[in-house]
């Protein structure tokens, strides 16, 4: 009875395919994820290159595991799982821990209470280019501890649900929420000297 | 609602998670208050910006770097153990060699050499089962149920069962591996379901054999109540 979203079941068409060794349906699997994994990795190793050998690594070591899915859990959920911890893994044996130490002073706040608050302009996108926007949130984003630049980047942009959030950290779903929140209003917090409307202060909110 | 608490709730209630009380006074809160009106709707604008698809794409060339590693590191193709006919043949040990163990009775010279006649009895039930169709049992469903019913097949009521021809049929065996049938396999399910009026807890015992594709063709099914063994994997 065709019941649950039926991307997941077609994960699991496709994950069995390819443990019958159709090596097509292993690459459809990659084309469906490498860009949620990429988003992953670079939000633990804020290193574009570390980024993409870590997509390279997980994907070598979920098909070496391929036969361990069980369909339990979502397969992106399970990808990202390895994702994360190779992520971890390559940032402790690299450069990571130095970056961790200059970033650290500025993290040491809780951040949670809003001390910029201006509108913004109705369109940023349209103020910067895609690059510069890029680099700003990137920016914004490697401010932030990891633990919580980690559940933002599932939550937000890979757009997992909590309880997949969940799961894939190893966190509680009351875990993810109370980082997420910290998380979210801590980015804003960043993002408003350079989005806000310093022109007046005109606009009440209703 | 005040600012403390809006603060609390803005991400929640930005997901729509808050019960409808809360999440009503949070909109009451933001009306009247422009500091925390503006909180919220800048925090929306982050959340629009960094999920942008347009956002934190690959570096070029990375695409076409990861299938060159790909290539280069997949090796082989593997067939995982699980597929293999002899691990999905879960409860296919042939019963009869049982009864050799009974004769505890015999002397030591005869009962050497019926150990060794076990030895050679099993050795070539072995080598048939392997090679021809072997016995299993499991719940039946297709590959939607397989997920929705986890853990409680035995729930997974006729109606649905019989929906679920036009998916597919599977095994799913003790260990909660889903074995598909082949097509003409499928058919026979359907038939057996229509004549039995079990409402649910459907079992089913087959004897078949592991096709080229790693799908059941089943020669011989029989629908009946699930073992205890069953029963304690799933309900």
């Amino acid at each position: 009875m065709p019941e649950p979203s039926a991307l997941v079941d077609d994960d699991l068409g496709l994950v069995r395919r390819a443990c019958a060794g159709e090596r097509d349906a292993f690459y459809a699997l990659v084309s469906r994820y490498e860009r949620p994994l990429y988003r992953t990795a670079l939000a633990i190793t804020r290193n574009p290159a570390d980024a993409e050998d870590v997509v390279q690594e997980t994907f070598l070591r979920a098909y070496e595991h391929l036969a361990q899915f069980r369909g339990e859990a979502k397969f992106q959920t399970w990808l990202t799982q390895i994702a994360i911890n190779t992520a971890r893994m390559k940032l402790r044996k690299g450069h990571g821990a130095l970056w961790e130490s200059l970033d650290q002073p500025r993290e040491t706040d809780d951040g949670m209470m809003p001390r910029d608050v201006t509108e913004w302009r109705e369109n940023p996108e349209e103020q910067f280019t895609r690059q510069e926007m890029e680099n700003l949130l990137h920016q914004a984003m490697n401010g932030l501890p990891p633990g919580y630049r980690e559940v933002l980047t599932l939550r937000d942009i890979q757009m997992l649900s909590t309880e997949e959030t969940a799961e894939a950290l190893g966190l509680t779903q009351a875990n993810v929420k109370t980082r997420l929140l910290r998380a979210r209003l801590q980015l804003r917090e960043r993002l408003a000297g350079a989005l806000s409307h310093k022109r007046g202060n005109g606009h009440h909110g209703l | 609602m005040d600012c403390n608490s809006f603060l609390d709730s803005v991400s929640d209630y930005i997901d729509g998670d808050l019960n409808l009380d809360v999440a009503e006074a949070a909109r009451l809160h933001a009306a009247e208050c422009s500091h925390c009106h503006i909180v919220l709707t800048t925090t929306r604008q982050t959340l629009l910006l960094i999920g942008s698809p347009d956002m934190f794409a690959p570096p070029e060339g990375a695409q076409a770097r990861l299938r060159q590693a790909l290539e280069a590191g997949l090796g082989e193709p593997l067939i995982p153990e699980q597929l293999r006919p002899a691990r999905v043949a879960v409860q296919s040990t042939p019963p009869p060699p049982r009864r050799w163990f009974s004769i505890p009775f015999l002397p030591g010279r005869a009962s050497a050499l019926s150990v060794a006649l076990v030895l050679l009895v099993l050795g070539a039930g072995i080598i048939r089962w392997r090679a021809s169709a072997s016995t299993m049992s499991g719940w039946l469903c297709d590959r939607h149920c397989f997920t929705a019913f986890q853990g409680k097949y035995g729930e997974h009521p006729r109606d649905c069962l019989m929906k679920c021809a036009d998916t597919g049929y599977g095994l799913v065996d003790a260990k909660g591996h889903f074995t598909p049938l082949d097509a003409k396999s499928n058919a026979t399910v359907l038939a057996a379901l229509k004549q039995s009026r079990k409402p649910d807890h459907i079992w089913v015992t087959v004897h078949a054999k592991m096709t080229s594709q790693n799908s059941l063709a089943v020669q011989e099914l029989e629908l009946t109540d699930p073992t205890p063994a069953a029963a304690a994997t799933s309900r």
